[in-house]
């Protein structure tokens, strides 16, 4: 009996000995797989698709790990540099009053959810007549890492919107941050809350009178053109009717959350899916003639990524791409 | 049992126990080799997918294109760039416009422009002093994997087709190339200041010529000639302006301007004024019932300063000309010394061997 049972033993050992082998190749094929096919895909017969290889993982807060494993540094960084938007520094200037937008044409409807389809990508703009009712929401009045950020439809809730998009960077650790501390400024109701005052950075929002302003710009300079909602991201798209011009692939393609304001105050808020089957993202380059389509005068990318959604009427109308769900993000663009 | 045959059980014993080992290895192997076959083939097809895929990328033509501006292969870079050569623009020609632009063609940047056309595609490419446009049309389905390719085709700008007007004995060059009666259309059409004949036929007609073939604005250039580019219609006006009229027929021009003046003013008849006149005019129409009403009373009316200018000649004896002066009226009574000045474009032709004045227009 005891024979026997040692020799049952032996087998099930050699049963999963031999399958762990088996498994083994596999994954070892499918890693070898892997990291061939980023050989061919950073040295092989297109360039374009590095660049677009290399774009996207870098403005990926996970993929950024691949390109440094079959590409040197100053590789990465020069692709990056030669597939972009230029910024030609260009700031939005002039004083249009936007006030009474919604006293005016009677025609268009108050918001309008349209879709967007590119090439690569599948999304959405939501078209909001009246530019008083798009204001910057925030997590907190007071921004912390461990408080965390707010998700959007909860942030939409709290301030009494109907809808919303993400809108600046925070700090987001290995694509896995609590959404708690913003990057750059972030200015709500003419008060700034987060981001120096002499520190530039590239900025969105609101005056006063309801005109948009974008370029880049330090705490001091936008307090001083009287913004009273703003948040920092970029690049800028769209700058007094200008659209900027792009390098190379202009950027890679990623979900991507935008905001643009046309001449007549109107404001367009875009939200492009990516990562996924249905849409694999757009590039920068794509948002301009996105946004110059829609006749936008000034435009600004917004954070894009896992953190890229729009809520309208209590209905995410984007896929997110995160796995986990819609993301706690610290600052919002809200409709009122 | 001997020593030999139990060797020989425990070597079959051992060969039993190894067999299992061998023949899972031996598979183990074999899907190693199916795996790298698989990978090399994936690759393969990878390879083969991004070389499309780089092919189908618009910029990939293109920058064929821009390496040979960079390198001066200007030839190479006409041919790749869909650069067809005509009459009026050469290849010499596109080279020095080329240079003219870029200048030495290094570092040349490369700015996609909005296209309207779904197919086609629009790029600059900026050079040292200004920018060359090119348009990239898609070519369905003509890579593997569905990729398209692009053809690359430069444009040169307000290219097309040109219409000169010119008199009809003036000689005109276009690009350095004469233009002869082979570029002349059937197209009538009557100067200006002589649409007022009654009759067409006595009018006198310009030339009117048609180009094509010009990538640019062409250089047009006729001697003693007056030329206007008008860019939106892509049409050229000359004018034999630059040539200054014998003194008896300037004297009969400012004549007329100041017997036409006096008409006016009342110092004159309409008989003197009917003397000079061609009547089949719409012109003469107008005046023949004109009363001066309003022209104060006084004693005495002049033309001073009198100038003559942008003479211009249509035909042989069918001409015009600007008359500029100022038309002094006194009157003793009152101290009235009223100054008007006076600009008119006088026109004449031969009819039945006679000049005869047919129109006048107030400037």
């Amino acid at each position: 009996m005891k024979i026997r049972s040692s020799t049952k033993k032996g087998s099930v050992k050699r049963v999963i000995g031999r399958t762990a082998i088996i498994l083994g190749i596999f994954l070892a094929s499918i890693l070898v797989l892997i990291y061939t096919a980023m050989l061919v895909i950073c040295y092989g017969p297109s360039p374009r698709a590095r660049d677009l290889f290399v774009n996207t993982c870098m403005e990926t807060s996970f993929l950024k790990y691949f390109p440094p494993l079959v590409m040197s540094s100053a590789q990465i960084e020069e692709i990056r540099e030669a597939n972009g938007i230029v910024d030609n520094g260009e700031v939005t200037v002039g004083q249009q009053d936007y006030t009474n937008v919604d006293n005016q044409d009677k025609s268009q409807p108050d918001i309008e959810i349209v879709d967007v389809v590119g090439a690569t990508y599948k999304g959405k703009m939501m078209i909001v007549k009246d530019p008083s009712r798009v204001v910057v929401g925030t997590s907190s009045d007071t921004f912390s890492a461990d408080k965390g950020g707010k998700k959007l439809d909860q942030m939409i809730a709290d301030e009494g919107a109907v809808g919303g998009v993400n809108a600046g960077g925070f700090v987001d650790d290995g694509g896995v941050g609590n959404g708690g501390m913003p990057i750059g400024l972030v200015i709500k109701n003419g008060k700034l809350l987060n981001g120096g005052l002499n520190t530039p950075f590239t900025v969105v929002g609101f005056d006063q009178k309801n005109m948009l302003h974008v370029g880049t710009m330090t705490g001091q300079q936008a307090m001083d053109k009287g913004l009273r909602d703003a948040v920092s991201f970029g690049p800028a798209l769209v700058v007094n009717g200008n659209p900027m011009e792009s390098s190379g692939t202009g950027g890679g393609l990623n979900p991507r959350t935008a905001i643009g304001q046309r001449e007549d105050g109107s404001v367009l808020i875009l939200v492009i899916d990516g990562r996924q089957p249905h849409s694999l993202g757009a590039t920068h380059k794509d948002l301009v003639d996105v946004m110059i389509d829609f006749e936008a005068v000034n435009a600004c990318n917004l954070d894009g990524g896992s953190s890229s959604m729009m809520y309208y009427e209590g209905e995410l109308k984007t896929v997110c791409s995160s796995l986990y769900g819609p993301r706690r993000i610290p600052t919002a663009i809200l409709v009122k | 049992m001997s020593q030999t045959s139990k060797m020989q059980q425990e070597q079959t014993t051992a060969k039993k126990e190894k067999k299992p080992h061998s023949t899972f290895f031996k598979a183990a192997w074999t899907f190693v080799g199916v795996m790298v076959v698989l990978i090399i083939t994936v690759l393969l097809v990878l390879w083969n997918f991004l070389g499309n895929y780089e092919r189908s990328d618009p910029r990939y033509y293109l920058d064929q294109v821009v390496a040979l501006l960079e390198d001066q292969q200007y030839e190479e870079a006409a041919k790749r760039s869909g650069f067809e050569e005509t009459t009026f623009f050469t290849f010499e020609r596109f080279e020095s416009y080329v240079k003219e632009v870029l200048g030495d063609a290094t570092d040349l940047k490369v700015l996609e422009m909005k296209s309207t056309q779904e197919n086609e595609r629009h790029y600059r490419v900026v050079g040292k002093n200004g920018e060359i446009k090119f348009i990239l049309t898609e070519e369905p389905n003509t890579l593997g994997f569905g990729f398209s390719s692009y053809s690359v085709k430069i444009d040169l700008g307000s290219g097309g087709t040109w219409k000169i007007i010119a008199p009809q004995e003036v000689v005109i060059a276009v690009d350095d190339v004469m233009l002869d009666e082979s570029y002349r259309i059937d197209e009538k059409m009557i100067p200006t200041p002589f649409e007022t004949l009654k009759d067409d036929s006595i009018a006198p007609k310009l030339a009117v010529y048609e180009v094509s073939g010009l990538y640019t604005t062409p250089v047009v250039t006729a001697e003693n000639a007056e030329i206007v580019y008008d860019e939106k219609e892509n049409t050229v006006r000359i004018t034999d302006s630059l040539k200054t009229p014998e003194a008896s027929r300037e004297e009969m021009i400012v004549n007329a301007a100041k017997t036409y003046a006096a008409f006016i003013s009342g110092d004159a008849q309409m008989k003197d004024v009917s003397a000079l006149l061609y009547p089949e005019t719409a012109f003469y129409d107008s005046i023949k019932t004109y009363s001066s009403y309003w022209y104060i009373d006084h004693d005495s009316a002049e033309a001073e300063n009198v100038k003559l200018f942008n003479y211009t000649e249509y035909a042989e004896d069918v001409f015009s000309a600007e008359v500029t002066f100022d038309y002094r009226v006194k009157r003793a009574q009152g101290n009235i010394n009223q100054v008007y000045p006076t600009h008119y474009r006088l026109s004449f032709m031969n009819i039945d061997g006679e000049i005869k004045l047919v129109n006048i227009e107030v400037l």
